[in-house]
């Protein structure tokens, strides 16, 4: 579904590439667990998949076609049909749950149509089923404001829903919430994975987490992979390799 | 020492800015006791009495014509600036000359104050309101721009990247990501420069402009200073009820 071939990032005034030529090949069905330090290139990586952040060489193929290469209005197309979720929510202040999440639909309407705030029944009806998808439901007219960090996630997971995505990309969704309301979040995410038969990247620093609910693991360190498999193999070798320091190795 | 020597230089700098200010401006301490003289002239003069107030009809006739000048130019500015600070906020603009040619055009408008606009406008279109109404408009334009596009700027980036995500177009997703943020800080903005725009509409009666200001400094030059008073008095309600009517919706919207 999403193949890297050399993808490079590098960012100006840096000396070494955030993501340094990967090639990789994710298909659909697989939840990715991408694990590494801070400054790894994590968030990097998981940005080239919907354009969000442009390359500097090689190229990123989804479903056979060079993403990168496209015009912006078709690049555009392409994200509204992989959800996003981030550590820091980034959901609209001040506006309603509801509201919050038929943005969600902005992707696939005329931009007149949004700016008016003009919605079929039918994005009516899928905004709340992806409410009562995420346990919502009886939050809708509350303001984001006034929800919980775990309430708030799950805010941006229904409006991630809401572009009824096969592709879904998490940039660290759990780092600003506790472990238990962490846990939960993991959990609605597999399950709404398994649903709706998406392919899932969540970037996440917690191990145990990327153990218990990835089907792959992809471990970074300074822009490479330096693991790339199955949870089973991530041994306590691995885990060294990934997280130690420069003056450790 | 608790302060770094340079306070030192400061504060000399200051008190010889004070006293070279208090030079060209005639500024003597010993004239204050003429204070009294004042005191006792606004008593004596400023004090309207029932038949005075007999006139009240007219002041607050005048003084809804004043209210329409500062709310329809302020109003109005708002309306064009709104879309226009995208433009001139160096996170949301298009393209470099788009923001220097908007960013200029504000502070160019921003440094013309209002009266000499009300000045040629009063010249070039004839006496009255309308010269006022466009003379506030075009001042506060400049205004409104620079403290809008920099609210844009201050605006969390975020948002903007999760309504990108979504597929929106670059457009939508400024507009939904930023308006709801800012929209508190413009309001409280407006409501300070429609407050503004209420006693500058009374200078600009000076030059013709009409409103409670025009009527206001008709009467001083007629020696009518309890006509004066009166003015005086609708004006500092005027303006207490916008201030109020400010912090009314801003509290709605918060």
């Amino acid at each position: 579904m999403i193949e890297m071939n050399k993808a490079t990032v590098q960012y100006p005034g840096t000396e070494q590439p955030a993501v340094n030529e990967l090639s990789l090949t994710f298909q659909r069905g697989e939840f990715v667990c991408i694990l590494g330090r801070s400054g790894a290139g994590k968030s990097t990586l998981i940005r080239t998949f919907n354009a969000l952040q442009p390359l500097t060489s090689g190229t990123i193929y989804v479903d056979k076609q060079s993403l990168h290469d496209m015009s912006e209005e078709e690049q555009r197309q392409e994200r509204a049909r992989m959800g996003m979720i981030f550590q820091h929510f980034h959901l609209i202040p001040r506006l309603s749950v509801l509201q919050n999440v038929l943005t969600g639909a902005f992707g696939r309407k005329k931009p007149i149509h949004n700016l008016l705030g003009r919605f079929t029944k039918a994005e009516k009806d899928l905004a709340l089923q992806t409410l009562e998808a995420t346990g919502l439901l009886p939050f809708k007219n509350r303001r984001v404001e006034a929800l919980s960090g775990g309430q708030k996630q799950r805010v941006a997971i229904s409006r991630a829903l809401m572009q009824q995505p096969d592709i879904f990309l998490g940039d660290e969704p759990v780092a600003s919430l506790d472990p238990s309301t962490a846990n939960e979040v993991f959990q609605l995410l597999k399950q709404l994975h398994e649903e709706n038969d998406t392919l899932t990247f969540i970037n996440v620093h917690d191990v145990h987490l990327a153990k218990t609910f990835g089907t792959r693991i992809i471990g970074m360190k300074e822009g490479h992979v330096v693991f790339d498999g199955p949870p089973e193999e991530l041994t306590d070798d691995v885990y060294q390799l990934i997280y130690a320091t420069e003056q450790q190795v | 020492m608790w302060y770094p020597r340079r306070f030192i230089i400061y504060a000399v700098i200051l008190v010889v800015a004070v006293w070279l200010s208090m030079r060209v401006t005639n500024f003597e301490l010993t004239n204050l006791m003429n204070l009294s003289n004042a005191v006792e002239f606004v008593i004596n003069n400023f004090t309207p009495e029932a038949h005075h107030w007999a006139n009240l009809p007219v002041y607050l006739q005048d003084s809804v014509v004043t209210l329409g000048m500062a709310f329809l130019g302020t109003f109005l500015a708002l309306v064009f600036v709104l879309p226009l600070s995208f433009f001139a906020a160096r996170n949301t603009s298009p393209a470099r000359w788009q923001f220097a040619f908007s960013r200029s055009g504000f502070t160019f408008l921003r440094a013309v104050p209002e009266i000499v606009f009300g000045m040629v406008f009063v010249v070039a279109l004839g006496l009255g309101p309308f010269a006022a109404v466009l003379a506030i408009l075009l001042h506060n334009i400049g205004v409104l721009g620079k403290l809008i596009s920099e609210l844009i700027e201050a605006a969390e980036d975020g948002p903007q990247e999760a309504m990108k995500a979504t597929g929106a177009t670059r457009r939508i997703a400024q507009l939904f990501a930023i308006i709801p943020q800012i929209w508190p800080n413009v309001l409280s903005h407006y409501f300070y420069r429609f407050e503004v725009a209420i006693r500058t509409s009374l200078v600009l009666g000076i030059i013709g402009g009409g409103g409670i200001g025009q009527r206001l400094y008709n009467d001083f030059n007629s020696y009518n200073y309890e006509g004066v008073a009166v003015a005086i008095v609708v004006i500092m309600v005027l303006v207490l009820a916008v201030d109020f009517l400010g912090s009314f919706v801003r509290k709605r919207v918060i």
